[in-house]
Formats: C-alpha cells, structure tokens, sequence
C-alpha cells in the first residue's frame, strides 16, 4: 500500500524523543510520559526479538497475556496516540472503504492499522470483547477475519454482557478463564500460577493507588490537572506491567505532595472553576486541558469514563477470585463502566462525580464517533444544569480526526464559554476562597 | 414516516434515524396505549431509546425490563441467554400472569404458524411472475408485528388465498433483494418498484428475520428451545462469530429467489449493518449479483434522488451492464 510506514518503529523512536524533549524543557514532567515509553518499546522490541504479541482490546486483561511471556497490543492504543497526528488520516481513509465515515475514528485508525500492514508482524492471536461499543463491534470481528483468513491469525471473543450484575460478571469471567486457556494453547504454554501472581500483584498495587489519587482528586484545590487523566487511559493497555505501576506510584506521588500541602495543580494557585469532562477525553487535543489551567485556571478535576481504580484481587493464587477479579475489572474498565451498559450506570456516575468532587462547571465535548455516549448526553448534562444547578458547556468533535474540527475552533468555543460565565460574574473558586477565608 | 426532531434533542443528531422516530413517537404520545417496555441490547442505540424513556417518560405502573443478549453463539452464550430468557419470564409473571410451560409451548406453536404462513407469503415471490410487492410484503410483515398473532395468522391465511388467485406481476424489470438496516418503510421500496425493479425478498429485520424459520419446540424446557432458535439466527452484525451466517443466509436467499440485484440500505449512524461491507460487498459480487449501496434515513427526504438511483440500478441489471 501506498505511504507504507514502519508504525510501531515510528511511535517507539517519537515516545524515546518525548523522554528526550521533556528532559531538556520540563524535566520534572518527564515521568509522566515513561509509561508510554515503556509500552511502546516494550511492543517494538517484542516484534524485533520474535516475542509473541497478542492483538486484543483494552478491556481484555494485559496480565493474563504478561503471565505467558507474550506482549500484548490492545489496538485502540494506536488511535490515541495518532489521534493529534496527521498520520491517522492514511488509516481512517483506507478503514472508510469498507465502514461508514460515522464509525468511531478509534476504530477506523485500528481497522486501518491492520488492514494497512504498517505494524508489520503478525499476531500470535487475537482477543477481543464484544464491547465497548458497536463502532468496536463492527470493526473488531473484520480485523479478526482478515487476520485469520490472510495470516492463520487464531481469535477469540470474549462475549461481555450489556448488564452489570452478578449473573454478567460470572459470565464473563467465564469467558475469560476460557480466552486465557485458548492463549495458552495458542502459545503452547502451561499455566504458570507464579507468573499469573505476579502481574496480579503488580495490577492490584496499580488499582490500589489509582483508587487513592481518585479520592484526593475530591480535594480543593484539586492536586492534579487534566493531563494525567487522557495518559492515564494507558491503563487499559499495559495493566501489570511494571512501567505502568511505575507510572502510577510516581502520580500518587506527586499528588499526595500537593495534597497533603493542600495546594492546587495549578501554577497559580487559584483554582477559579472545577470541571467535569463528561463524555470521552480529546485524545486529539490534550494540550487544551493545559492552556484552560493557563487561561481560566480552570482544573479539569475528572472526566465521565473514570479510571479510579478497580477490584483488588485477594487472593492471586485463587482461580474463583482471579476470573471474577478480573471480570469485575473488565466490566469496570473506562466507557464499558459507564456508557456500555445501562443509562443509570452513566447518570449515577455523573451523579456521583456531582456529590463528592465538588464540580463548578461540565463539559460535554462528546466525541462524535460515541454515538450511544451522545444519546445518553441529554440524560447526564440535565443532572449537572437542572439538578446541580452548573452550567455545561456542549459541541462537538472527533477526538480521534483532527480534520474534523481544527484545535483553534475548540479552544473558541471553550473561551466564549468562560467569557460568559466571567461576564456573568459565575465565579465559583473565589467564593470558595472567600467562604474559606 | 416520523418528524423526529424532539428526539434529536434527547438522543442527538449523531444517533440513528430510527431510533430517534422510535423515541418520537413516545413523546408525542403514539404509544401511551402501551403499559411497558421490555429493552433488549441489539445494537446500544434502541437502548437510549429505553434509557431517555426510562428517565423521562416511564409512569409509576409501567413494566420495564432490561434483557441482556449475548453477542456470540456458543454453549456459554446460549447457557446465558437461556437463564435471562427465564429471568424474564419470572419478571412478567410478577408483573401479570404464571407462564406455564404449555402456555409457552402454546404460543411457539402460533408463532409458528404465523412463520409457516410468512414463508408461504415469501413463497409467493419466488417465480418468475410473482403474486405480492415487496412493498406489499412489507406492509404485511409490518402488521404481523403489531397484531395478535392468532388473528394476524387468520388474516394471512385469507390473503394468501386471494393472492393465488392474482394476475401475477409479469411486467417488471429486475428482481431486487433488499438488505441492510431496519427499514420498516414500505414507500422506500415503492420507489425501487415504481421504477420497474421488483423486491422478491430480503434479509431485514422487518421482513425475513423477524418470523421465518421456525421455533424448536421442546417439550421439556420450552425456554431452551427459544434460546437455541434465536440465538442462532443471523439477523445482523450485533453477534461478534456470526458475521458468515449471515453473508451464507443473504446469498442462499438471493440464490432461492433468483435475484439480480442487491440493494444494500445503511442507515446513518449504523454501525452495525454499516460494518458489515466487509463481510459482504464482495462475496455478494462474487456471486455474480450486482449491488446498490445507500445510506438512508427514517425519513425518505430524498426519494427522487434514491429513484434515480434506482432506476440506474435496473437499467444496469437489465442491459446486463457491469456494476
């Protein structure tokens, strides 16, 4: 195909440049990026060596698939690190010859990706869930066949229920037990209880501390910013592995520190409006979360696919609590939590978000591909105007297709929004420090 | 054919067409005769549709139930789909009356007998002069699905008697078959047949995959029998392993009808029928069938545009001109 490129070379050589970029300006951000790092030269190193690596999507447990020595890819990885790059057009262009242009841009990057050759190995095997969404749903299964029919490529679905109850969670961990097993078969490989402890304990210790900076994210002023929670979404591809508790332990670090200063993430001090992000992160254009912190002191304090820390795993050797542990987690990973099930999971999460992380301001900027997010958004932005009483800013954009909608016309629809909360005198992080004073 | 424009206000503009009709009608009040709605997850979109109602619409007494569909076909799946099948059943009987198992073989029976007589309604279509319009057909199979079908099945049965004794459709140009999205519009098809193509059957959820092939009946667990029967019938591409039942069940289809053309409908925001191309385009052209892709709405804003279309497509079907 024309304009082949080395894809998983190019994104290890530009994390390896990141490291070196935020050394020489901003090194004392420099942590933040080592879990991508870590990730992406962990997969290209892998394709180099002939370490097996298994295509899957984010909600398929990582350890399971570290516990066999293989690396795994989930493939919406590569959307989100494409997505501010003009190098998504090539895979978002050759997806749409066979999918809509309304399918999420996630999926036409990952669809593209593979269909293109650009990653350029073969899989030992693919696992994917049948949700989060019907964009992944109609795009997964054709990867799956193209693999399988050009390449031999084995495949598994891991059928995950709409409803989130006990029934659901059996099912899936069900389903999981049986992908692990088809892994191992695939890999030729015996179950290592020993390896599989490990990366659960690695896992539980990354959910743990993913759970404590979500509760000091309550506090106000919130001690950190809206960065960490776009890269955070690196938990849903490289669970266990020990760059991300790396990354993880270095956040709680740094959080607690301001935490326990009582100081805001914000370089000024002053943390004017609290804001809720209440439909997916932009992938795209992350870079507007610092210049809100920048221009409004505005703190992006949460987003409404949360990671916040899951089910922690008791005991690593029991096979019960390890295939529901894991289900729970599958089932609670970011948007599956949320929107890929039942409205209510979506609105008592918003409401939740409402009572304990005390929000000034929600922002629906919903991505267009999260079609099922769009259908609920009336439900969720109703909670935080007419029962919170705050204003919600909502527009839309393609948090993965810069062609869209161009940074400049989000960042003016995000400035006239605060201009006229400013211009109406809404000032709700100076009454705070008033009342406190 | 519905104004959804208050539905857009809940569900968006970015959510299917359909959908958003089907929300339209709850808020204007076309469905208040109903006393609840039972929501099961074909694709995540209708389930917006019970959600918003759910939130903004449902009255204290209404019944509402979330059903869960598994979204593959193994031993698993069909364990699970067997036990929500049950949990649902409880569900109603706490809400109305005991279904025992002869009330449930019962009605399998009557269902399938509404089958039966579909099949024969399709079997109509199936010569070189057919007795029914697709968008006759449509209309009929529209009506199964809002009728009792006991009556429905009385109706049918005196239709078809009728219908054989028809002057049969002799003057049209290209037998069309018609798949993709929910179309339960008969006058979309009426533009295809005002232009001399002839719609002898199709793989859509209001017409051959709602009632078609039948029940099994299984006398000691009935819901079992359910499970299996609609478990694995391919409908669209919601189940994850069944995307080659589904191209096998379009082309055996085309095959039995004798059918020249394919008209494959998406209706925006489908994913799920929009995805399926892959699955599809080729192996239906493979087949030496021609194909017509359009994407279409709820509402048919551009029905001279699609007539062009689709005279196009006769034409190029009848002079056997290449797709």
């Amino acid at each position: 195909m024309d304009g082949k490129i080395d894809l998983l070379k190019t994104l290890s050589d530009q994390s390896d440049a990141i490291i070196k970029h935020s050394d020489a300006t901003h090194p004392e951000k420099t942590w933040m990026y080592r879990v991508t790092q870590g990730f992406w030269n962990e997969v290209y190193e892998a394709r180099e060596t002939g370490r097996p690596i298994i295509l899957c999507s984010p909600n398929v447990p990582q350890e399971m698939i570290y516990a066999m020595g293989a690396v795994p890819l989930p493939v919406d990885s590569l959307p989100t690190r494409l997505a501010s790059s003009e190098r998504a057009f090539r895979y978002i262009d050759i997806s749409e010859q066979y999918v809509p242009n309304t399918v999420c841009s996630i999926n036409k990057v990952n669809f593209g990706t593979v269909f293109s050759g650009d990653l350029g190995f073969v899989p030992a095997a693919m696992v994917y869930c049948s949700l989060p969404c019907d964009s992944s749903r109609s795009t997964y299964p054709a990867m799956a066949d193209f693999l399988a029919r050009n390449y031999g490529v084995p495949t598994f679905v891991i059928d995950t229920p709409y409803r989130k109850d006990d029934k659901g969670y059996k099912y899936i961990a069900g389903n999981l037990k049986r992908a692990y097993y088809f892994l191992l078969d695939v890999l030729h490989k015996e179950h290592d209880p020993e390896a599989l402890a490990h990366f659960l304990r690695n896992s539980n210790r990354t959910e743990e501390l993913m759970c404590l900076i979500g509760d000091m994210r309550k506090a106000v002023p919130c001690p950190q910013g809206g960065r960490l929670l776009v890269l955070n979404g690196m938990v849903t591809c490289c669970m266990g592995s020990q760059y991300m508790l790396d990354y993880v332990e270095k956040q709680y670090v740094e959080t607690k520190k301001l935490y326990d200063a009582g100081k805001s993430v914000l370089k000024s001090g002053v943390e004017r409006y609290r804001v809720l992000w209440m439909q997916n992160m932009m992938w795209n254009y992350g870079s507007i979360l610092d210049w809100m912190e920048r221009e409004f002191d505005a703190c992006s304090v949460l987003n409404g696919f949360p990671f916040l820390g899951r089910e922690q795993i008791e005991d690593v050797y029991d096979d019960e609590q390890i295939w529901m542990g894991l289900a729970k987690r599958s089932m609670g990973s970011p948007m599956v939590h949320s929107v890929c099930g039942p409205g209510e999971a979506y609105t008592e999460g918003i409401e939740h978000i409402m009572q304990d992380f005390t929000i000034d301001v929600g922002i629906f900027g919903g991505h267009v591909g999260c079609k099922h997010a769009w259908a609920a958004g009336r439900m969720v932005t109703d909670i935080v105007e007419k029962k919170y009483g705050k204003p919600v800013l909502t527009y839309d954009l393609d948090s993965g297709d810069i062609r869209y909608k161009s940074q400049q016309e989000v960042k003016d629809t995000i400035y006239d929004f605060f201009d006229t909360l400013a211009a109406r005198g809404y000032e709700p992080g100076l009454e705070r420090m008033k009342a406190s004073k | 054919m519905v104004n959804d424009s208050n539905a857009e206000s809940y569900l968006s503009p970015f959510s299917c067409s359909f959908c958003r009709g089907c929300f339209e009608h709850f808020l204007d009040g076309t469905y208040d005769f109903l006393n609840g709605f039972i929501a099961s997850d074909g694709c995540l979109q209708p389930q917006r549709v019970y959600d918003n109602w759910k939130n903004y619409l449902k009255r204290e007494d209404d019944f509402c139930y979330q059903f869960n569909t598994p979204r593959v076909y193994d031993e698993a799946a069909l364990g699970m789909y067997r036990q929500e099948l049950a949990d649902l059943k409880h569900a109603v009987e706490r809400w109305a009356n005991y279904v025992t198992n002869d009330k449930l073989i019962e009605a399998i029976k009557v269902y399938n007998e509404t089958r039966r007589l579909l099949r024969e309604l399709y079997a109509l279509r199936k010569g070189d002069a057919p007795l029914v319009t697709g968008e006759e057909c449509l209309r009929i199979t529209l009506a199964s699905m809002s009728m009792r079908k006991d009556t429905f099945n009385e109706l049918l049965s005196a239709f078809l008697e009728e219908a054989r004794q028809r002057e049969p459709i002799t003057d049209y140009r290209a037998r069309l078959m018609l798949i993709g999205s929910s179309c339960d519009s008969p006058e979309y098809l009426k533009i295809f047949e005002d232009k001399g193509g002839l719609f002898v059957t199709d793989v859509n959820c209001y017409g051959s995959r709602y009632l078609y092939d039948d029940v099994e009946i299984d006398e000691k667990d009935p819901l079992a029998g359910i499970a299996r029967s609609y478990l694995a019938r391919p409908v669209c591409g919601r189940m994850c392993n069944l995307h080659h039942e589904l191209r096998d069940t379009i082309l055996e289809m085309a095959k039995e009808y004798n059918v020249e053309g394919v008209v494959y409908t998406k209706m925006k925001n489908c994913d799920m029928w929009g995805g399926e191309s892959f699955f599809l385009d080729d192996a239906i052209r493979d087949a030496g069938l021609s194909l017509l892709i359009l994407e279409r709405e709820e509402i048919t804003a551009n029905a001279g545009q699609v007539g062009i279309r689709a005279e196009a497509f006769v034409e190029m079907i009848e002079t056997g001109g290449a797709d």
